[in-house]
């Protein structure tokens, strides 16, 4: 194993202030997504978050408790169907809604769990692939008030507009052109923020680790007390649940829903997201999402340029494109984009745990020596990386500006490199004038806080160029 | 006063198709006991163990640990009453830590259920953090902590033995159930093995169900031997006596 760059104590002052560093770059990302992105473009985004709840909740199943469990987007619609009809039908708001899509999703889960959890592997996946092939055709019943209910073939549209009240007029976006997709955006952002802070917490507990147990070796788990049927009953319907509130999301974001929107098609959008993201991690459940949606949306437009267009305006490339990005990711990132993300994060920093007794349990001085000048020029490096790809992401913007979505969104992620080179840099110096430093780092290290200060002061300058733009 | 059996295996017999793997087996094992099962290949130790673990159903016989009838209880119900098994293969979570795999182990006397883990309530929170200082004592006891935070997969096959000892230790067991805990080991690491299972039995006032090839070790340190060939039992009682029999000698250890 390579020295990472850094090597900090957990919980240390060190550790705390990257952890900072990392809530700040998220806090930034959040902002200035709907300040940077056309008003279209946040309605995608929208649409992709709202994917990565479902993929997080498909996740839940597949990914951590090892049950091949396909048939999501039928929960999916579920939640929608109600919210849709309880909103336009029974004039509740949609944040009174959120306890019966919770609560119709458990029990839909328990439902379908209780009898489907009894067999496994691909038997399960039969199972739950006819309950997603057949949604689409019951919410067409024209028994028992259901097609009156969902709309039955022409869809239900949902009539109240969701805007911002006044006291959120001050969030980034939420008025004028873009106001209802940003607003909306805000909203399912700090729904996602819940659902993933509790979901988090439920699998790093007792009852996370038993159903992780199951998944890794069964017989272990049933021996140290784990009630297999009702752990997998259990998760299988917070698992719906969380779909169901995805659909909710849906609506919410849509205003409109239709059987043809949760089809089995969903289902395969929600599996690859799934696969790309990184099968049995949290975030993967999110990066799934915006994968599914934006590169779908680059694949669409990727031949435009070229002069080849389809009837309904897609490249007609896209499809064969989408399907080489998915076997490039299958030999070269098995483990999805978070695999990926956690080998360079591996190369950035190492937390070593600490003992009951509040030591580290390896020594951290021990990963100290000969990585002087190593560190400060990776930290230039990366100082560099940072406005690189600012001008790229420019550059791009003018050149075709249907791209632009998906570069604004790409640099925003490799600006994070900057304020990073800052930290690392610092960090040098610092330890330079403690005299734990040759003098031979101090120029890089100089060079490198300076590039990233610029770098950052870039992103902040960029984004108030856009806010003034724009409003 | 006479000392009451804690686990008593009556009459078992345990049929796969028209194979007999265990045929009308009976023992009793009192507290505090190491006894030792061993055999040749395909003696059905194992079964034996997945019997009591109730992973396999007797085709008939019963196991009564502690005047309860274990053949009614399902597999997970087993620990409560404080039966734990290693297991020949392994049988760890690769997927998590190895402080986590240990914190498993005592899944049966935590509490914590879905709502209080999601909203971190204060009695879960302070259920986790003893069960972690737990797992971490349970490991120190073991030499683990170096370990303790690395993934469950990838490391020597002897450290996950040890790793399955921390995480059945953590419970408290009163019956111990070990399918060759030396298989993988080398010399020394047997003997330091052997050593540990005495002094964790004295320490943590264990029962231990031994089954192992390692003569040498099992000899060593049972108190008791059960030998089975071909699903049947051929000798029970003192190692001494046991050792001597000569359809034990004929079956197992070599004729010559």
């Amino acid at each position: 194993m390579s020295t990472p760059l850094v090597v900090v104590a957990k919980d240390s002052a060190e550790h705390k202030k990257w952890k900072y560093a990392q809530w700040l770059y998220l806090a930034g990302f959040l902002l200035l997504t709907p300040l940077v992105l056309e008003p279209f473009e946040i309605g995608k985004m929208n649409r992709a978050l709202v994917l990565s709840v479902a993929i997080l909740a498909v996740n839940l199943v597949v990914g951590f408790n090892g049950m091949l469990a396909l048939g999501h987007s039928a929960f999916m619609g579920i939640g929608a169907f109600v919210t849709a009809s309880m909103v336009q039908d029974e004039n509740w708001d949609y944040w009174q809604v959120i306890p019966i899509v919770l609560i119709v999703g458990f029990i839909m889960g328990v439902i379908i769990g209780l009898p489907a959890l009894r067999v496994k592997g691909l038997y399960l996946a039969l199972v739950t692939i006819a309950q997603a092939a057949v949604f689409p055709t019951l919410v067409n019943i024209d028994e028992l008030g259901i097609a009156a209910r969902t709309g039955g073939p022409n869809g239900k549209g949902v009539s109240e507009e969701v805007i911002a009240p006044d006291f959120l007029q001050w969030l980034p976006g939420v008025t004028g052109a873009r106001g209802g997709s940003a607003y909306r955006y805000w909203i399912i952002v700090v729904m996602i923020g819940i659902t993933l802070m509790l979901v988090t917490n439920y699998l790093r507990s007792r009852p996370g680790r038993a159903v992780l147990a199951i998944r890794d070796n069964e017989a272990g788990a049933a021996v140290y007390g784990v009630n297999l049927p009702v752990v997998k009953t259990m998760n299988f319907a917070i698992s719906a649940s969380i779909g169901s509130l995805a659909g909710l999301m849906w609506c919410l974001d849509k205003g409109f829903v239709a059987g043809q929107d949760f089809t089995f098609l969903l289902a395969i959008d929600l599996i690859i997201g799934l696969v790309l993201g990184g099968v049995g991690t949290i975030q993967g459940s999110i990066v799934g999402g915006l994968f599914v949606v934006w590169v779908n949306d680059l694949t669409k437009r990727i031949s435009i340029p070229l002069g080849l267009y389809t009837l309904n305006g897609d490249g007609p490339l896209a499809k064969a494109i989408f399907g080489l990005i998915l076997i490039l990711f299958t030999f070269f990132a098995p483990g999805g984009i978070v695999s990926l993300a956690r080998m360079v994060q591996a190369k950035l920093i190492r937390v070593v745990p600490l003992a009951p007794s509040g030591e580290p349990i390896q020594p951290i001085e021990s990963f100290d020596p000969g990585m002087e000048s190593t560190r400060a020029d990776a930290a230039m490096k990366l100082s560099i990386a940072g406005p690189v790809c600012l001008a790229i992401g420019w550059l791009a913007m003018n050149i075709n500006s249907l791209i632009v979505g998906v570069f604004a969104f790409g640099f925003r992620m490799i600006i994070l490199f900057a304020p990073v080179a800052v930290l690392v840099a610092t960090n040098e110096l610092k330890a330079h004038a403690e005299g734990k430093r040759p003098d031979s780092i101090k120029g890089p290290a100089n060079t490198a806080r300076l590039l990233g200060l610029l770098g950052t002061a870039f992103v902040i300058v960029y984004a108030a160029q856009r806010f003034i733009l724009n409003y | 006063m006479q000392r009451v059996a804690l686990l008593e295996v009556s009459d078992i017999t345990v049929r796969f198709g028209g194979i007999v793997a265990l045929d009308d087996l009976s023992f009793t094992m009192d507290e505090g006991q190491i006894l030792g099962l061993i055999g040749p290949n395909g003696a059905g130790k194992t079964t034996l163990f997945n019997v009591v673990s109730r992973i396999y159903d007797p085709t008939q016989g019963s196991v009564t640990f502690d005047g309860q009838d274990l053949t009614a209880m399902s597999a997970h119900e087993i620990s409560r009453v404080g039966v734990y098994r290693t297991f020949q293969n392994l049988a760890l979570w690769p997927g998590m830590t190895v402080i986590e795999n240990v914190m498993v182990g005592d899944h049966t006397n935590t509490k914590s259920n879905v709502l209080s883990s999601a909203l971190r309530l204060p009695s879960m929170r302070s259920e986790e953090a003893d069960l972690r200082d737990r797992a971490w004592a349970a490991l120190d006891e073991l030499n683990l902590t170096d370990v303790a935070y690395s993934p469950a997969a990838g490391l020597p096959f002897g450290t996950l033995k040890r790793i399955e000892l921390a995480r059945a230790l953590i419970a408290n067991p009163r019956l111990i159930m070990l399918d060759e805990p030396a298989s993988g080991l080398t010399h020394s690491e047997v003997d330091s093995l052997a050593q540990d299972i005495k002094d964790l039995r004295d320490r943590h006032n264990l029962t231990v169900l031994l089954v192992e090839h390692h003569m040498r070790m099992v000899l060593g340190i049972s108190e008791k031997l059960v030998v089975l060939n071909f699903g049947r039992k051929i000798a029970d009682g003192d190692p001494d006596v046991v050792r001597n029999d000569p359809e034990v000698i004929e079956a197992y250890l070599g004729s010559s």
